[in-house]
């Protein structure tokens, strides 16, 4: 029990000093993390506002002058919004409804694996790919899904026309999940790993007494053990829901598949290059920030509300 | 305690697997570039009075990027021997500042924000600084040169009298002079980029080198049917769509952007009938099995394999990166011989109305200012103007006499220090000693491609029959919109470069009959065209009266 908050009496000063005395190696340890996200995410933060600026580098970002919503009424009334828009959130929402559980079905898989030299090499073989730069990953998936190439191969094997998959609109967001899962999967599994190594064998030993098969041990005690841990992660995705990172989108995408590909940060991306408009940009990147933060905040409301877990 | 261990790491990596991956864009802008001059003006000593160099010593900051040519070797422009030659044929003394590789532009912005100038600098101020070069004037980020000019910088001076058409490349639309140019003299070496077939084939098949679209057709065909070319014609997608005037599209007497027609009025490419054409026959290409069936996702690497593996007969493509590389990976093997042909026409006997040209001054690439924070902008001047001297020329592109080159019967040889030199290779030698085989503020010779660019006889013809053109008088010339234009301009472009390139594929394939041509045409006239037009044809008019 807190000593000092018993104390009737007590000014906030002496708390501070009190509660400095009782903790003071922990602050003392947190401080460099304070620090860093003050100094690096923070501080830098004043940016942002040239996204209501016409930013000139001669004038800086404070001297630059205000244009108001100007830059983000040009974004929402362009052509293309609404598809962008669209594109962004449905390959979000495919990668988080099909990315999201393979790590975790790997994680429980994995530790299901009683043989061990089995486990370790699935665990390297899936971690690998995390370690292959993304040009590379594309450049991989380019040259298997030309017309002849392995993916094709395949294909035509089983009397199917050969057709380069990248200049199909209908299979871009597939082929972009997929790969995506293959390159993450092992890595995003040692979160679940590390918890799953948490849970008290004793749990396990009471529901074999009471006759509970592997199925069944995996459905009430490892599951429901590693569920925070989950929810945590679901949340924090959902915070990025509206980020597709241009550099994969552009690795991947051309002409025939803009329809299904072109997301807010290629497009952004290309009109960039056309007239390098930092304050458009920024105004963009703003905007994106700011529905994800909503959607971040909605998802922890939802979860604190029906599983009690949220990140604070 | 575990359950802590295990929400640790989640936060953990949460925050640490943000910083993964790389960005790559294939660079629009050809590498080696190069282009050698044989300068316009003959001498030039008689003008100038009594300055010579090397002038009274004085000390500048010169901010530059430190280009992979030469950033392996050294950390500094300073250890290299070409810079302590230059500090002493000019008497000026330099400190060199670079930025981090990559980020020149988020520094020299911080630079020019902080207001924290080096003295002098290069950098592509024409398209990388919001308003171009007026604006970096009016912001006092740069020096108008204009006055001074003749006094200060006698050389450059001359080299803009003597050419006056190249002069309005390198001013503002107010007639102010703002940088010292990277200059290009030699016609034949601005071009550097056309269509290349394999000329055994044609050999084999008794065929001559193609001119019109039908004996392109004619010649694809035959590469199929005889020669089993599974991708007859291949390149990689972006250079049908290159700014250039790619060979295809241009056969159709259009470039795909804005270009000027017979009138030397504006017109953009892409909704003219010629275009329609275009489509047409690449369309029926396409059909055929002529054109490659992954034309849309092919990139270098697979285009060269294709070609030097008999699936494709014929490409596009840069002379030395391109072509040099298919040469070089097939010497020896009788069944290739790749060689430049002209860019094709309609009708046979036509010149060609497009091709790629680069201008003599196009202001990108070491550009070099002087900004505010200079105090002696006139010694900067002299220092800078030594580049367009003819010893200047000698050094810039050459190096050392006696040691990077020798005078072989008036002729620069680049000796064994460069050609042969033990541990660096030739880019490197080159780099260490000249500026040449990159940029800078000097005017380039053509010797300098002659011993360098052509490794291959190949290259040399194809050189000559991508020459054959009459672009510059349909070229747009290098125009510059106002601030709030270009602004508007880009809007209205970006928008309409998505549509295009999108329905550009769809008509290809097949997927999007031609019937709808005149809806796709009247889509972009929606989307603004007509207002693009405007503003180019009033930055035209600028340009005109420069």
């Amino acid at each position: 029990m807190n000593v000092s908050a018993n104390k009737k009496g007590t000014t906030l000063i002496q708390k501070v000093k009190e509660e400095w005395k009782r903790n003071k190696e922990l602050y003392i340890m947190i401080l460099p993390v304070v620090i860093y996200f003050f100094i690096f995410m923070y501080i830098p933060m004043y940016g942002a506002a040239i996204a209501f600026k016409q930013f000139s580098p001669a004038k800086g970002i404070l001297g630059s002058d205000w244009v108001g919503f100007t830059h983000f009424f040009r974004f929402f009334d362009g052509i293309y919004f609404v598809r962008v828009l669209k594109n962004t959130l449905v390959i979000s929402v495919y990668s988080l409804i099909f990315g999201f559980p393979a790590p975790i079905i790997l994680a429980l898989l994995l530790n299901e694996v009683r043989v061990k030299w089995f486990k370790n090499l699935v665990q390297t073989v899936t971690y690998l790919p995390h370690f292959i730069s993304l040009v590379v990953i594309i450049g991989l998936l380019k040259e298997f899904t030309i017309s002849t190439g392995l993916v094709n191969d395949v294909f035509a094997f089983f009397g199917m026309d050969r057709f380069p998959l990248l200049q199909k609109p209908e299979a871009f967001r597939p082929l972009y999940i997929i790969s995506e899962i293959w390159q993450t999967v092992g890595w995003n599994s040692i979160i679940y790993l590390a918890a799953l190594s948490g849970i008290d064998e004793q749990l396990y030993e009471a529901a074999r007494m009471d006759g509970a098969n592997r199925w069944k041990q995996t459905l009430h005690i490892t599951l429901p053990s590693i569920a925070s841990t989950i929810i945590i992660l679901f949340i924090l995705r959902m915070g990025s829901l509206f980020t597709v990172g241009f550099e994969k989108i552009i690795l991947m995408y051309n002409p025939s598949t803009y329809e299904v590909s072109d997301v807010i940060s290629s497009y952004v991306y290309r009109s960039g290059l056309l007239d390098m408009n930092y304050s458009y940009s920024t105004a963009v990147g703003l905007f994106n920030s700011v529905m994800n933060f909503i959607l971040l905040v909605v998802a922890n409301k939802l979860s604190k509300r029906i599983s009690k877990t949220s990140l604070w | 305690m575990k359950k802590f261990v295990a929400l640790f790491l989640v936060f953990v990596l949460a925050f640490s697997v943000v910083g993964c991956g790389a960005k790559t864009e294939e660079s629009k802008t050809p590498e080696n570039v190069s282009g050698g001059v044989t300068a316009a003006p003959t001498t030039n000593e008689t003008t100038q009075e009594e300055f010579t160099y090397p002038m009274e010593a004085k000390e500048f900051s010169y901010w530059m990027e430190l280009v992979a040519n030469i950033n392996q070797v050294v950390t500094n422009m300073s250890e290299a021997p070409f810079s302590t030659a230059l500090e002493k044929a000019t008497g000026a003394k330099i400190t060199y500042e670079h930025p981090v590789a990559n980020q020149a532009k988020e520094q020299f912005n911080l630079m020019v924000a902080s207001g924290e100038l080096p003295d002098i600098f290069e950098y592509n101020i024409l398209a990388e600084y919001p308003g171009g070069p007026e604006k970096a004037i009016s912001d006092g980020v740069i020096v108008d040169l204009t006055d001074k000019l003749q006094e200060y910088a006698p050389n450059l001076y001359k080299f803009y009298q003597d050419n006056p058409d190249l002069a309005k490349l390198a001013k503002t639309d107010t007639g102010k002079y703002y940088s010292f140019p990277f200059i290009r003299g030699d016609a034949s070496l601005m071009v550097f980029f056309g269509p290349v077939v394999n000329g055994k084939w044609l050999e084999d098949l008794g065929l001559e080198y193609p001119e019109t679209m039908d004996e392109w057709h004619t010649m694809l065909t035959r590469f199929k049917n005889e020669k089993g070319a599974t991708a007859p014609l291949t390149y990689e997608p972006w250079m049908l769509s290159d700014g250039n005037g790619s060979p295809f599209v241009g056969a159709f007497g259009i470039a795909e952007d804005f270009y000027l027609d017979e009138q030397g009025k504006i017109q953009y490419g892409s909704i003219q009938p010629g275009y329609k054409k275009f489509l047409e026959t690449f369309n029926t290409w396409y059909e055929e099995g002529l054109l490659d069936a992954d034309i849309e996702t092919v990139n270098r690497e697979q285009v060269a394999a294709k070609l030097t593996t008999g699936e494709s007969g014929a490409s596009m493509g840069f002379m030395a990166s391109r072509m040099g590389t298919w040469i070089a990976a097939t010497v020896g093997n009788d069944d290739y011989n790749f060689v430049g042909v002209k860019n094709p026409v309609e009708i046979k006997g036509d010149i060609p109305m497009f091709s790629q040209k680069d201008v003599a001054i196009n202001g990108s690439m070491g550009d070099t200012f002087i900004s505010t924070a200079c105090e002696d902008v006139e010694a900067a001047m002299r220092y800078l103007d030594y580049g367009y001297s003819e010893e200047g020329k000698k050094l810039y592109n050459f190096g050392i006499e006696g040691e990077s080159y020798e005078m072989k019967d008036e002729y620069p040889t680049y000796t064994d220090t460069i050609l042969k030199n033990p541990d660096l290779t030739v880019v490197e030698a080159m780099a260490m000693y000249a500026r040449s085989n990159y940029y800078g503020p000097f005017v380039q010779r053509k010797e300098y491609i002659e011993q360098y660019g052509y490794t291959y006889p190949q290259q040399k013809e194809a050189n000559a029959l991508w020459s054959i053109s009459n672009v510059d008088k349909y070229r747009m010339p290098k125009v510059t919109a106002t601030p709030e234009e270009s602004e508007e301009l880009a809007m209205i472009m970006n928008t309409i470069l998505t549509y295009r390139d999108e329905m550009q594929v769809k008509y290809i394939m097949g997927i999007e009959d031609l019937d709808s041509y005149d809806t796709y045409v009247q889509n972009i006239k929606d989307m603004g065209i007509d207002r693009a037009i405007e503003i180019y044809e009033a930055a035209l008019e600028r340009f005109k009266n420069r």
